[in-house]
Formats: structure tokens, sequence, C-alpha cells
């Protein structure tokens, strides 16, 4: 999997582990401060209890072997893209309920299309109108399934 | 009447114009329905449940539904295959090496193999459903709460072989879905675990949002993380091939095993009273693995490991409809929405089912027979179809891809705080394909996870604490003994090794923190 | 080969003639009106979609609820605008319930669907939105419950049972739903009658129905508490045996003649699983009656009436303040008993 070929040490995996250590203590923290010292083995407490000290022992390992030199890098990635498309993501889910699943749809395809490298603006205008349409009228006419109407009068 | 002459009679209700149509519809509508990506077979079921409320006839109802359960299971494995988005727990399995064979261009073998799988399973597991349903439901029925957790333990043990390359990495998505697992209302007692004081979370984290998440939604942000490395189009067909994709004569060879040992192991889990779909599919994968002679191939697109889980899959499905048959005792998802349908027409599936309503369960299990023909013969030919999906211009497949999958969660649990958490789990996604984690641990602790636990808290509280409870009775000590054995045998020529005096030829530690890669 | 099989009513010619004439005696009346009010002062409604929520994951009885009066209002003709059902998941309805109360305040074209699963939800759950909060319509309908014994268990009847359970409540595994839900707040309240200590009841909780009759067949549970019809199948063929159900008059539920009831057998409890309708708030008075006007048309259609002998439920129809005392009265009585259980 690694291709990379230079030696150089991206911090990643390191702040990786880093990060699942910290977040297993707290919650591993979550889950003692729950069961009130109460770790009964039929009671519902001790799960959780040993599942993220589980959490942090594996965490604890994966960074130290992170920490070991030589360890496999994972590829170099443009975080702008995915991080584009989450954004769009995002705002189709906030816009939903108000502007309708037909609007916020159509706005969504040809946004994330775009943060996808798409450079056909009018292919991309046609599916954003046609897919959401047929869609909505699919699912809420023939399948009587409920989506949100929104702003259009449909 | 015997069962001959039951089934006989079940065929000459269902082989009626009028029926054959409501099957037909009902396997197209799940084809296409499940087909959508995100949008796997237990959305696609609860989605079209309400269709089959606007029939005033059971029978016509069934028939429909069966057809919609066959069809949205086999969507959901194309668009697991095609795409690597898999809908529900049990394609999962499927997506490992179905999505490998698609980017190879073997797109084509795969779903071939895929329908002629179910095909195959789902006529084997019928037969076995009408010849044994009674017998096997009185066997299902002797299982106990400590009989299922030894079986989970056991299955948690035989499968650990999907935690992946690296031991660690794959522990600690295994840990991750047990973690998922407990968020929300501790079922024994009401209490709530994990939920950080939200109302949201009470319910705990649906496994449709986290599969959605993890690979709908992830698959597409990775996908728009390394746009500049991937070519313009998957190819569907195999480069170079002057065959055009279909299975070879080589590809039946290794399918036909993996088909009937899928089937094996999907029927009687499905039978289980706490059984499902999902738990073979992987043991079926895991099984494949082991036996094959071309492990390398595991991981990369090895067929077998398509054909044995997606006939496991449909195997469950007649499995399950064993205890819901005779015992009313809905075992998966499915099962579930299934027995909502017998009681919206005041029927309460039981003992006395087959005595009552005779005519109805053998129609129900002919236009199983049917379902299965009529699938095959729908999706052979659209295999051609399917296959154009992976030539959509990436930029707008993949906003496709997302639009379904928001639609699905959305119309399943009517809560945009419910995508949002779908969207959430997606950038987790997105970092375990960054970081190399392997995805299916998650959805496997999951699964099992909570079965452990709450069964494992049941057998105690039945037995008043009693420890002795997992080691009383002959089934429960027996699982057990497999589960440990399962366990030890990796490990057993180590240890004969040591006992000999000898060094083992590495040592464990290593093996533990390997990086082989 | 249809007509074998239980016919779904609500296409019956008479039922629809009947409620045609109804809805179009009701729409002359209300003829030429803008949206809003009459002249007389008296709301017009529905204008728009009704929305009716279901709190709950499709195919269950909440759902079978909504969609049974989906079909039948439409179907009846007692609406011209379409009714539409949606689903929101989620922790015993209160979910549902927050959205209605945050999203739908004021709105009556947003109904929700809900009952004594709810009122217990709200409790157990902590809920921070109360059921007080929201505008009773009515009760529709309710389904007693049942207590199983295996048909190979020493007890032929409650008291038996009962006697163990209070001498000795770690000899009794009652198994049922949810935590919290009906079926343990049946087993909490016998527990109490009998003068038994209800936290100590050894309740196992099962998700759904299914599981836990695999469980008293297996021989995990002693007894197990369950809706009406659930056990029918299995008590018709002599696989296990109903004890008790706990409505006010006994009624089959599967043996072929009437189960006694809890209070029968000298217990003084009675409860009903029922299901019910609310509005979100804000509504003023002549909208919130002619919500409650519409309900009452429902419940009076020949179409529903069809529903509840086919479905097996009893007609449980309380409206206006008839309900709304209800509830109170309800949330009193169940939040108590969750308390004593230790789930309150």
């Amino acid at each position: 999997m690694s291709t990379a070929t230079e030696p150089v040490r991206r911090p990643g995996p390191v702040i990786l582990g880093a990060v699942l250590l910290t977040a297993g203590i707290a919650l591993l923290w979550t889950a003692i401060r729950a069961s009130g010292g109460d770790l009964g083995l039929a009671g519902p407490r001790l799960a959780p209890v040993l599942v993220t000290a589980a959490w942090v022992v594996v965490a604890a390992a994966y960074l130290v072997i992170q920490l070991r030199p030589a360890t496999e890098q994972p590829e170099p990635i443009r975080v702008s893209t995915p991080a584009g498309v989450a954004a769009c993501l995002a705002g189709f889910a906030v816009a939903l309920e108000y502007a309708g699943f037909v609007v916020s749809a159509a706005v969504f395809v040809v946004a994330v299309a775009r943060v996808l490298g798409s450079r056909h603006l009018v292919r991309d205008l046609v599916v954003a109108v046609v897919l959401p349409l047929a869609v909505y009228l699919c699912f809420t006419r023939l399948l009587d399934i409920f989506l949100p109407a929104g702003v259009l009068p449909l | 009447m015997n069962v001959f002459g039951d089934l006989l009679g079940g065929f000459g209700t269902v082989l009626s114009p009028e029926y054959l149509l409501y099957a037909a519809i009902g396997v197209t509508l799940g084809t296409f329905v499940g087909v959508l990506p995100g949008i796997g077979p237990a959305l696609t079921i609860a989605l079209l449940l309400p269709v089959t409320f606007s029939l005033d006839d059971p029978i016509g109802t069934f028939i429909m539904f069966a057809g919609i359960y066959y069809g949205a299971m086999y969507g959901g494995s194309t668009t697991s295959i095609l795409l690597n988005t898999p809908g529900e727990s049990a394609s999962v399995a499927t997506a490992i090496e179905g999505h490998q064979m698609a980017r190879r261009g073997r797109a084509k073998a795969a779903l071939a193999t895929a329908a002629v799988g179910s095909f195959v399973a789902g006529t084997i597991s019928t037969l076995l459903l009408s010849l044994f349903a009674q017998p096997v439901a009185r066997l299902a029925t002797t299982f106990r709460a400590a009989d299922y957790f030894a079986l989970a333990l056991l299955a948690m043990v035989a499968v650990t072989a999907l935690v992946g390359r690296s031991l660690v990495r794959g522990l600690m998505s295994l840990v991750f879905g047990l973690f998922l697992a407990l968020v929300g209302i501790d079922g024994l007692t009401g209490q709530a675990r994990f939920t950080f004081g939200t109302m949201e979370l009470l319910e705990g984290v649906d496994v449709v949002v986290v599969i959605v998440g993890l690979f709908a939604i992830g698959e597409t942000l990775y996908v728009a993380a390394r746009l500049g490395h991937l070519p313009e189009h998957v190819r569907p067909l195999e480069p170079g091939s002057a065959r055009d994709g279909w299975m070879t004569r080589d590809d039946w060879r290794r399918s036909w095993r993996p088909w009937l040992r899928g089937t094996a192991v999907g029927f009687p889990f499905g039978a289980l009273p706490s059984g499902g779909a999902d738990v073979p599919t992987f043991l079926s994968y895991t099984y494949e693995k082991h036996r094959a002679k071309n492990r390398d191939e595991f991981g990369k697109g090895a067929i077998e490991g398509v054909a044995g889980p997606e006939a496991a899959n449909n195997a469950a499905f007649s499995g399950v409809l064993v205890p819901l048959l005779t015992l009313g005792i809905p075992t998966s998802a499915t099962a579930a929405v299934m027995l909502a349908a017998f009681q919206i027409f005041n029927l309460q599936p039981g003992p006395q089912l087959f005595d009552n309503s005779p005519e109805l369960v053998w129609a129900l299990i002919a236009s199983l027979y049917v379902g299965n023909v009529l699938l095959l013969v729908l999706n052979l030919p659209l295999i051609r179809v399917w296959v154009k999906v992976l030539q959509i211009p990436r930029p707008v497949l993949y906003a496709g891809i997302l639009v379904f999958a928001t639609l699905g969660v959305y119309a399943a649990t009517g809560s945009v705080n419910q995508v949002f958490l779908a969207y959430a789990i997606g950038v987790v996604g997105f970092g375990m394909r960054h970081f190399d984690f392997p995805i299916a641990p998650v959805i496997l602790g999951l699964i099992l996870g909570p079965m452990l636990e709450l069964q494992f808290r049941r057998a105690l509280l039945v037995s008043n604490g009693d420890l002795t409870t997992f080691v009383s009775r002959p089934l429960t000590a027996g699982l057990l003994a497999l589960a440990v054995l399962a366990l030890a045998v990796p490990y057993l020529p180590r240890v004969v090794a040591r006992l000999r005096g000898r060094r083992p030829e590495e040592e464990p530690r290593k093996l533990v923190f390997a990086e082989d890669d | 080969m249809t007509g074998t099989v239980a016919r779904r009513p609500g296409r019956v010619p008479a039922a629809v003639v009947s409620a045609a004439l109804l809805a179009a005696a009701v729409a002359g009346c209300e003829k030429d009106t803008a949206a809003g009010r009459n002249a007389g002062g008296e709301v017009r409604y529905p204008t728009k979609t009704v929305q009716l929520m279901v709190p709950a994951a499709p195919g269950g009885g909440w759902d079978l609820t909504a969609r049974t009066m989906q079909k039948a209002m439409t179907d009846g003709k007692l609406v011209e605008q379409p009714v539409e059902v949606y689903n929101v998941t989620g922790a015993a309805g209160t979910v549902g319930l927050a959205q209605l109360v945050s999203k739908n305040s004021g709105d009556p074209h947003h109904l929700m669907v809900m009952g004594l699963v709810m009122v217990g939800g709200v409790v157990a759950n902590k809920s921070p939105v109360k059921l007080d909060q929201v505008t009773p319509i009515a009760t529709l309908t309710a389904e007693q419950e049942v207590i199983v014994v295996p048909a190979a268990s020493k007890y032929r009847t409650l008291k038996q049972l009962m006697d163990d359970a209070k001498a000795d409540p770690a000899s009794v595994n009652w198994g049922g739903g949810s935590a919290g839900g009906t079926d343990q707040i049946l087993v909490g309240l016998l527990a109490k009658a009998a003068g038994a200590d209800p936290k100590a009841m050894k309740y196992v909780a099962y998700s759904g129905g299914g599981e836990s009759k695999a469980a008293l067949l297996s021989g995990d549970l002693t007894a197990a508490v369950s809706g009406q019809s659930e056990f029918a199948d299995l008590v018709a063929s002599g696989k296990v045996r109903a004890l008790a159900v706990s409505g006010a008059t006994g009624i089959d539920v599967g043996g072929g003649s009437p189960a006694p009831t809890i209070k029968q057998q000298g217990y003084d409890v009675e409860l009903m699983n029922w299901r019910g309708v609310v509005a979100p708030p804000g509504l003023d008075e002549p909208t919130r009656q002619a919500v409650t006007g519409l309900v009452d048309r429902l419940h009076s259609s020949d179409a529903w009436r069809a529903v509840l002998q086919q479905q097996g439920w009893e007609d449980f129809y309380r409206s206006g303040d008839d309900a709304a005392a209800y509830f109170a009265a309800e949330n009193q009585r169940i939040t108590a008993v969750l308390t004593d259980i230790g789930l309150g």
C-alpha cells in the first residue's frame, strides 16, 4: 500500500494515535463515573468499562507502533476536496427541511459535482434538476414515502 | 395432505396471472429501490412496507412482499459490488471481495455469481423450509440465553480473520464497533449509556446509519481525497478481455461449492430465534478464505468471497421464516416488518398458522420459489445495465450516491440529526480508509457486541447470578469448548514447539504488533 | 380464492357511501370560506395536508394505527386534503414528542399518534419534553395485556404465581418487552397489588414480543407478559397457558373461552395498552375543537368501526377534556409505578 518513496515522516498517524488514546481515556472515565462503583456481572455498567478499557489499551498499542521508526505511511491526500464535500453535505442536511428535498438536493448536486472536479455545468444542471424531481415524485406519489416539500408548491 | 400436495396447492394459488404480476411488481420495485446506493434491503423494505398496505388481499401482499425482499436484497448486493456502498450488515461481507472484483473489471462475473448463488441458495433453503420447518423450529427453541452467548462468542472467534492484516488496527475497529453498540438505552435495565444527555442517542446508533456512513459517505470522501490518483472511470470490463466479463468456466468451478456451503451455514443460523442473516455471511466469508487454495487472491477480488456470503444471506432468509411462520418469532429486521404485515391482516403467525391458514402459508412458500426464479430472470439481463453505472462520470455518480444515502437515512428515521450522525460516521469512515483501518470489524462489533452482552447478562439474570449456567448444559458447554478450540488452534503449533523446548520461529509479540505490508 | 382469507375492510361500498355523504354535508357547510375561519367564527379544518407523525419505526402498533387512520379518513372522505404519515424513530416515541413540541408548535396540521408506551417512555428516559406540553386530542383504541406460562408450568392460577413471586422473587423469571414498557409496568403494578416489592421482581426485557416467546418456550422464563394477541396462537396450540388478562372484562386470548381478568383473581390492577392522538402545543380553543371534531368524525365512521372489529382492537374512545383528564391520570399512575420499580 505504502508507495511513498521518501522516508519523510508525516505526523498524521501519531496525532491520530494520540487523539484515539485521549478519547479512549475520556470515555473510560465517563464509563467509570456512570457506574458509580457498581460493576455487577449482570448489570449494565460493566460492559462500557470493559470496552472503553480495551479501547485505551489498543489505542496505546497503536500509538507505540506509530512512534517507532519505519512504519508504513498513508498515501498523501488532498484534504481540501473531502472537506469541501463535507461542507456541501452539512449545507444539504441543514437546508433539507427548510428548502425541501428537491431544491436542496439540486443545489447540492451542482455544488458537489463542482467540488469533485466536474467542468460540465450544463450536464450537472440537468442532473441536478431531473434526479431530485424524479426521485421526489416517485417516492411521494408512487411509494407514499414522506419527503419535505419545502418551498416548491409540489 | 402431505407437504408436496400442500406445496402444489400453493403453486396453484401463486401461478395465477394476477399473483404473478404482484410478484413481478415486487421484484422490480425491490430491485430498483434496493439498487439505490445507501438504501439497503432493510431500508427498502421499511420504506416499501406501506405500499403493501394498500393491497386488500393477504396472499397478494405476501407474494409482493417476497418479491420486494428478494429484489431489495439483490439490488443491495449490486451496489455493494459496484460502488462499495452496502446498505445493511448482511451485504458487508459481499462488498469486501465483490467491490475488488468490480475494480479489476470483473463486475459482471461478481454480479452473476451473486445472482446465481442467491437463486441456488434461495431455492435449496426454501425446499428445506417446506420440508423441515416444524422440527427445525422445535430444535431452535431449545436455545437459551446461555447458549446464545456461547454461540455469539464462537462466531466472534471464528470471524477474527476479518480483523485483517494489522491486528492492532483491526482490534481498534472492533472496539469502535463494540463502543457504538453500547450507545443508547440498555436493553435490560433501560439505563442510558454514552448518550451524553441527548435524546437522539437514547435509541442507540442504528446499524443502517453506521453502514451508510462508513460505506456510502466514507467511500465518497475517500474518493474525493484521491481524485488525482484515480482513472476517470472505473472500467466495468476486464481490459483486453475477449469475453465480455461473464462468469467463466473457472468461475463456475470456483463458485458452486461456496454457494452450497453458504446455504449450509445461512439456513440454520437464520432459523435460530436470535440468529439473523449477517453473522452467517461473515462466517461464510471467513470459511471460504480459510479454505481457499489461492488465499492471496482474497482481498483482491476472489469470487469465492462473493459466492459464499451471497448464498448465506439468501439462505438465511428462508431460515428466518422458520421461527416466524411456526412460532411467530421474528429474528431479523425484515422478519419484524413481515410480522407487522401479518398483523395488518390480523393474522398471528404461530403453530396454528399451518393448520388455520394453510392456503396462505403454502402460497407464501410457493411465492418464494417464484420470486427466486423471477429475480434470476429479471437480473441476469439487467447486469448489463447495472455495470453501466460505473461509466457515469465520477462527479455525478458520487453526487448521486450522497443524495440517495441522505435520502435513505432521512426517509427511514425522519430526522435530520440522524443524517448528521451518518455524515459524522462517514468522516470517521474516511479517516479509517486513509489510515488503513479495516471497516468490517466495526460492523462485526456492532452486531455481535449486544448479542454477547445482553445474552450473557440475561443468562446470569435467569440463573440468579450462577456462573455455572454456562457449563451446566451440554449445548452451552459444547459451544464454549468450540470457541476456545477455535481461539487456540492457530497457536497450537507454536505451543507444541515451545513444549518441545525449541524457540518458536517468531515471537508472539511480533505477531501481535506485526505490520506486514 | 381471495375470499377464503379475511379481507381488509374500508372498501365496503356502504361505508364509503355513508362516509361520503357525511363528508359532503360537512363540506357543504364550509363551502366558500377562505382558509381559517368562516363567518360564524368556526375553524375550517383541515385546510392543507394533514401530517400524521408516527413516533416509531414503520410496522409497529402506532404505525398501524396511523396508517389505518389515514386510510379510514381518505377512504371515508372525511378530509378533502390528503393525509400523510411519516415516522420519527426513537426512545419510546420521546424523540418524536420532542420534535412535535419544538418544530410544529401551533400547527394543527401536524398530529402525532401516541399511547401508554410513550407515557412510560417519558418517565423512564427522563425526557425533557413532557406529555402535558402537547394538546391532548383523543384516545382511540386499547389492547389488553396477557400473562402466560409454559404448558408444563406448575402454575395454574395467577394467585399461585404471585404467591411464589412474593415469597421468593428470585424464583420467578418474568419476561416481556422493553424495560419500562407496558409489560414491565404491569408486572410492577401486580407486585404492588400483591404486596410484594416491585423492585425485587426479576424482569428480563426482550426486544419485541418474539424474543420473549422463544425464551418462554426454551425455559429461560417462568412467565411472560405481552399484548393480548401476541401469544394467541401458542395458547390455542396448547404450548402455553394464559393465566390472566389485564382489562376490565375477560377476553379470549386463544384458549377458546375468555381468560379471567387480574381483578377477578383478587388483585386490584387494570391496565390497557391504549393508543391515542395528540396535537402540537399552542392551539387556540376553536382550533383544538376543530381537530377534535375531525377525530370524532373518524371515530364514528363506519370504516373505523370495521377496522376495530377486524384488528380486535377495543374501542377506547375519549376525546377533548375527557382525554386530557385520562392522560393526566395515567401519567400519575405510571410515573408512580416506574419510580417503585426503580426506573423513574
